[in-house]
This record gives C-alpha cells, structure tokens and sequence, in this order.
C-alpha cells in the first residue's frame, strides 16, 4: 500500500524494515540513538532495536568507519552513519584504503556489506565545511557503491539494496530533499544499485542530473515543454556504478545533451558523463555535452551567494537553450 | 600533401565520364568546392566541383574517357609536383554502355561554413548522416551556432554530386581485407559497432580500416555503399553485359587471410573483364595438336643468322593468316549479329608480376616472320616496362596466349571480350609416332582454342585449328604477307 512520506521517513522506514527483516543488521554513529541522529534519520530505531543495534559513537569517524568494517569482514551488515559528507574526508584512509580493498586484498575471502549513510548538498546556509557535494571523490573509488537519490521512493528502494549489497556502499541524502514528500509503498522492496531512472520523457534534448538537480530540471523542462521544447530528465540515482547505457541511448534519441550537479565542475561526475557520451555516441551528437555545475571555489555561507552559486533553474534553462541553439535556422 | 583529383561517380550506375572542357587553367589554384571540370556521360553533362584546394594540375585532356574513380588530376601545394610514378592509371574504358543516372541533385546554392584550416563546421551527428546518405557537407547550409551544421540541416537531402565512386575509398581510406573468422567479431571503433547495429550489418563482412587495423564507421559505410550498388548493379537487366557482381556481397574470408590481393587496378580490370567473359558468352575448347618439325628447322635457320623468331611468334602469323581464311573466327558480336573484321590484329598476353596484359600487334596477317617477331619482341618489352600507349592496347580481334613454357599442353583460355575466339599455345615436346609399325618422334605442341559458340560452331572451329596446323607445317608460308 502506498502513502504519502518524507525523504527522510522513506530512509528510517528502510532501515527498520531490513532490521526487522535481518538480526545481522545494526547502526553506528553520532547522535543516532536517543537522539534520534541530527537529521532525524534513525528516529526511534533504538527505542525499537536497543543500544546493542543501534550504538551512539564517539565524535571520531574513523572509529565509526573502521568499526564497520571491522564488523562487516566478522559477517555482520552494519550501517554507519557519517553526519556530513564533508567529514567523510577524516575517514578517507578506513573507507578508500580499507572498506573499498578488502575483498580485493583478501583475494575475496573478506567481504564489507557495510552502508555508508552521510548528508550531501548545500542550500541550507551551512557554509563550505558542511555543504560539499564530494560525490565525484567517492566515485573514483574502484571498490565502492555511491547511490544519491532524488526523491522518497527511491530513497526506500535504493537504502534496502544498499543494506543487502555485499560491498561497501555510500548512501548521500540530500539535506534540502530530507523533507520532499512522495509516495512510497509500505512494504519492503528494492531497486536495483546501477540503474537509472527517466524522471520525464523528451526529444528535444537530454538532461542528466541527480539528488536536489533531479528535481529542478524536471522543473525546468515543465516549464520549456510550454514552448514545445521536449526535455529528457535522466537520474543515474546510482553514481557508482554510473548506468551509461541509459544516457547513451537517450543521447542517441535527442542528439543534445547537458549534465546539471551541485559539485564544482572541474573534475566533476559532468566530466565523467560528458566522457562517456563522447566515447559512446560521438556520431549522434549535434552539440557539444553541456554543464551546468557549481564554480571553482568553496560553498559560500551567506545565503545570497550560496544561490548564487548552486544552478539555479534559470543556468539550467539557458543551458538548455544553448545546445539546442540554431541562428541560422 | 598532394591529393588526387578523382573522376566522380554521379549515380550508381554511373561507369565513366569524359572530360568536355576544364574550366580552369592547368596549374591554377583552385578552392575546395568552386566548380574546376566539365564532363560527359552518355546521359547528361555536369560541371564538377574541387574536392579540395590547391593547385591543380590535369591528368586527363578533353575528350579523355575515365572510369569513376580512377585519376584525373592532383591537387597539389605550393611547389609541389605530383607523386612520382603517377602516370595517368587509364585503362581502355569499358566498351559496355552503362546508362548515367538521371538523378543528379539539384545544384549547390551556398557553401558551408569552414574553419580557416578549411575543416566544414558539421557536428558529429551530421556528419554520420552525410556519410551514411553520400552527402557533401561542402554543399549543405549550416544553422547551428557559428554555421554548424546540424543533423536537421540534412532533412530530405540525397547524396550530393562530387562523391567519389565507392570502390576508391571514398574518404581516402586504404582498406583491408575483413578480418572477422568464426564467431569473433573484429576489432571495431565504438562508431562503427553503432552504425552496424542501427543498419543491421554483420561487422565480420566489413573491411578493416587499413590505417587504423580495425573497422570505423567509414569502412562500414563503403560496405553499405558497395551492398547498395551491388543490388542496384543486380536488378539491371540480368542480360546486360554489366560488370561483375562487386566483390562487397561475397561471404567474409573463412580463415583469416594471411595476405589479401586487392581486386583492384589492374587485378580488378581482370576480375571484371574475365568473369564478364565468362558470364556472357557460350565458351567452350578443343585441343589438337601441331606438328611442328618444320617450324624447328626454319627456326635453326634463322638461329643461325641471328634474328630467330619464338615458337609464338611462328603460331601467331599462322593464326593470323587462318584468321584471313576463316573470317568467322575474326568476328565480333554486335547488336545487328556476328560482324565479320575484316582486319586481323592479334593480340597476346603478356605476364606481369601479379597480372598480364595483352598488346596487339597491329595488322597482324600482313606482316611477315622477321616484322611480327620484332614487333612482339617490342610490345612484350614496353609491357614489363610499363610503357605500353593506349593504342597498343586496342583492337585486338583476336588473342594468343602461351602457358607452354610452364609445361603445359592444354588448357581453357578465356576469350578477351569483345572477341570470338582465343587461342591457348602449350609446350613443344617430343612425341612418338607410330607410322606403318615404324616408330619416330616428332616435335609437337598442343593448340587450345576457345571460341564463343554463338558465333560459330565446332567444325569450323576444328576446321580453323586445322589450317593453323598445316601452316605451321611450312614456315616459308608465314613470311609471305598476306593482303587482307
């Protein structure tokens, strides 16, 4: 049965349910327990679940990372919690050197089925240590998972794999999407690590962007379809691994192409998909891959530059205008 | 870097062009696109746009009949000259007529817009389309940012006139054989894997890019053009004289080749001609041998004065002056029927590294022994050399070709169309001859003549071979001109 919930609901109801469904599965981190965790996502598990599957940590994200991995390669299925994106970097060395080369090391007699759940993106005032979008870093990372959803269903759908997958995975919820409201079922279920999802059919032009961005292209093309401009909004909703095939075939159906994100756009994912759409389907384009991103410089905290600096629907649009851009039609 | 200028194919049945006028001065310099050539095809007559610029230098003069595809100028830079060893290529054009097409596009209005390096602004998109439909993107109208052209610029555009002929690699590719054996795909660029997929085409039919050692888009599109002219070539009038089928629709290699001749040049023009032989006329051989003690004997002679004419030489004046004797056999078939020539012109083949070559040796029966020894003494010469003119080529009424040296008696030489008959020389040997109980020997050698059973039937064939043979058994004969 399907009913109206948060971004951030659809996440706590995963989590519970897989709990429910599996003893191997707990939860570490800051403030998670009585607290609830500083964005509300494990409200009241503890009260269900206990101290012992769900523990409150020390401030010290190497201790949570390295005690999830610890526990992963015992046979448990732990989630750990990193408060914000940004400080993933503290535990770069548990998470790029450890979780992702485990199995690899071991020549696959260890196994890490451990979730990284953190908050990425800005837009909430919170200043460059607390509104990173490091998404790129993580998904240079052979050995490790990234998904980023957009919205509550695939919030629920995309946690629960990540809790079942056998390999480390990164789960970003975006901070201003935590309250997003949507359908989701009640019921368990799960969507598939690396696919992408269509948000919106076009024709004109394809629009290839995730987590916050996601929503406001489909915005923007709702807007353009009024001007019978017909825009295609792709989600890859897993950045690792990045469903290529998906966009390649848009691309091949709308010869036009921009890719919309948070991050800054040097060495962005945009870079990435940008690449692959050349090696892919060079011979279908009819414009140079456009990119919408952030600049070369940190998130600012006042409120008035941090808009100014995110992409905003109207660089969305205009990029849109500029691929499709024919003067001498 | 100098660029051959090539004649253009303008339809698919296209075959040839005769230069009518060049519209520029040898030399000029010329822009990629501004119209340089005026040329004929028996349908229609077009003017002909620079494929690239540069000066250009002519190949061909006015009235010069070219194959498409084959060279009819260079353009070349500043104070460049053409390629050594670029002597015009020109074989004899084909005598078969094949109708031009009438479905020439429209002339060009405006030209694209170019970098100053003088690449056209198309996107890759485009660009796919244009090769795929044979379009010129010099001849098309840009409307994206800058004067890109976009793949919306080519909506209901069709091929273009300035395409060179697909066989020539069209894009300036060098191909090579299709490597793909079994089940193994070959190695492929990520384009060219797209494109056979969208057009349903199996890449192990597809010739590899020889420069690059894999299948791109480009080899893929000539495959396509070659299956397409290939099954335009088909549905004209199986009874046409037409060209062999093209080699683009025959099944890959079954191994991978360890070495593939191209069927091209001069190969090609043998592929073409002797499978079109074969395919249009009713061929069949006799054998019979020829005393030739007689001929030994004179030739000893002459040995010893020093001028001894070949053994060919000598079955080439008898033949010839059977030839005169035997009318039937110096015939050609025409539309009206078997004409009658009434000049005998011999022609004989001439092996080459890789090929052969026939050159006539002109008015054949008048020549006496010592004429016709010296003049295909000369001929074989100027063929090894590569010096042969185009008159030395033609009018050939009838052939000899000799395979004795390699030990051969016998064999089923292939008429040179348009002739009636052909006749094949085996070795001389010694045979025993049982005569009253009297055993001797005698030297011999086997004639093996193919002739074209619409013309004539066997025994006047048999009966030609017969007066081949008594001639050869009195040499003094063959030094006597015949009038014809």
């Amino acid at each position: 049965m399907s009913r109206k919930i948060a971004y951030v609901q659809a996440f706590n109801e995963a989590v519970r349910q897989e709990m429910q469904a599996n003893d191997d599965v707990f939860c570490a981190g800051e403030d998670i327990g009585a607290f609830g965790g500083v964005f509300q996502s494990y409200a009241g598990l503890q009260k269900e679940f206990g101290e012992r599957r769900v523990v409150d940590t020390p401030i010290s994200e190497q201790a949570i990372i390295g005690l999830g991995v610890g526990a992963a390669v015992a046979g448990l299925r732990p989630i750990v919690d990193i408060m914000f994106m940004d400080f993933i970097a503290v535990a770069f060395d548990q998470i790029i050197n450890q979780a992702a080369k485990l199995k690899y090391m071991f020549g696959g007699s260890a196994t890490v089925p451990m979730t990284i759940t953190t908050g990425g993106g800005g837009g909430l005032s919170a200043a460059a240590q607390h509104s990173q979008s490091l998404e790129a870093l993580i998904c240079h990372i052979p050995g490790l998972k990234v998904v980023y959803p957009s919205n509550p269903y695939d919030m629920k759908g995309l946690m629960t794999s990540c809790i079942r997958e056998n390999n480390p995975t990164i789960m970003i919820k975006h901070k201003r999407l935590l309250g997003m409201q949507g359908d989701v079922p009640e019921e368990p279920y799960a969507i598939p690590l690396g696919k992408a999802n269509i948000l919106r059919e076009g024709t004109d032009v394809t629009v290839v962007s995730w987590a916050k961005m996601a929503n406001d292209s489909v915005d923007v093309a709702d807007q353009l379809a009024s001007e019978g401009i017909s825009v295609e909004v792709i989600d890859p909703r897993t950045m690792q691994p990045l469903d290529t095939e998906t966009i390649v075939a848009s691309v091949k159906k709308t010869n036009r192409v921009i890719v919309v994100h948070e991050a800054v756009r040097f060495a962005g994912l945009g870079a990435e998909v940008a690449a692959q759409i050349q090696e892919e389907a060079f011979d279908y384009l009819d414009a140079p891959v456009g990119r919408v991103a952030a600049p070369f410089s940190p998130v600012p905290f006042s409120p008035v530059l941090e808009a100014h600096y995110q992409p905003s629907p109207d660089r969305i649009t205009e990029a849109i205008r500029s691929v499709l851009a024919r003067p001498g039609a | 870097m100098a660029s051959e200028f090539l004649m253009p194919k303008l339809g698919l049945t296209m075959e040839e062009g005769t230069i009518a006028e060049w519209l520029v001065g040898d030399g000029d310099d010329v822009q990629a696109g501004a119209a340089v050539l005026r040329i004929e095809t028996d349908k229609t007559e077009t003017d002909v746009e620079a494929a690239h610029s540069g000066r250009l230098r002519f190949a061909g003069d006015v009235g010069d009949t070219f194959a498409c595809g084959e060279r009819i100028g260079w353009f070349l830079a500043d104070g460049e000259e053409p390629p050594a060893g670029s002597a015009s290529t020109a074989a004899p054009a084909a005598s078969t007529t094949a109708p031009a097409s009438t479905t020439l596009a429209p002339p060009t209005v405006a030209a694209a817009a170019t970098t100053p390096g003088g690449r056209i602004l198309a996107s890759p998109m485009a660009r796919r389309v244009a090769a795929e439909r044979n379009i010129d993107l010099g001849a098309v109208r840009g409307t994206g940012p800058g004067g890109r052209i976009v793949s919306a610029d080519l909506d209901g555009l069709t091929s273009a006139p300035p395409a060179p002929a697909p066989a020539v690699a069209a894009a300036g590719i060098t191909l090579a054989p299709a490597a793909g054996i079994g089940g193994i795909a070959p190695p492929a660029t990520v384009a060219a894997r797209q494109l056979a997929d969208l057009l349903g085409i199996d890449l192990r039919s597809v010739a590899l890019d020889a420069r690059e050692g894999r299948v791109t888009r480009d080899t893929v599109a000539l495959h396509v053009r070659g299956v397409l002219a290939a099954a335009s070539a088909s549905s004209l009038a199986a009874a046409s004289t037409s060209a062999a089928a093209p080699s683009s629709s025959l099944p890959p290699a079954m191994q991978a080749p360890s070495t593939t001749i191209k069927l091209s040049g001069m190969r090609g023009t043998i592929a073409k001609r002797m499978h079109e032989s074969l395919a249009s006329m009713a061929q069949l051989t006799l054998h019979m041998d020829a005393d030739l003690d007689a001929v030994v004997a004179d030739r000893e002679q002459r040995k010893a004065a020093g001028n001894a004419p070949s053994y060919t030489d000598y079955v080439i004046a008898a033949t010839a002056r059977a030839l005169t004797q035997h009318p039937v056999v110096n015939s050609q078939i025409t539309d009206e029927g078997v004409a009658l020539l009434p000049t005998v012109h011999v022609g004989m083949a001439v092996a080459l590294d890789g090929g052969l070559i026939v050159p006539v040796i002109s008015d054949t029966a008048t020549r006496g022994l010592e004429s016709l020894s010296a003049e295909s003494s000369r001929l074989a010469a100027a063929a090894r050399d590569g010096n042969l003119t185009l008159p030395e080529l033609e009018g050939g009424t009838f052939s000899v070709s000799t395979l004795g040296m390699f030990g051969v008696d016998g064999f089923t030489p292939v008429i040179n169309p348009p002739n009636t008959a052909i006749l094949g020389v085996g070795r001389l040997r010694d045979d025993v001859v049982v005569n009253n109980g009297d055993i001797s020997t005698v030297k011999r050698l086997t004639l093996s003549l193919t002739w074209d059973h619409r013309a004539f039937d066997g025994a006047p064939a048999a009966e030609f071979c017969q007066t081949i043979a008594t001639l050869l058994q009195d040499p003094s004969a063959l030094d006597t001109p015949v009038s014809s």
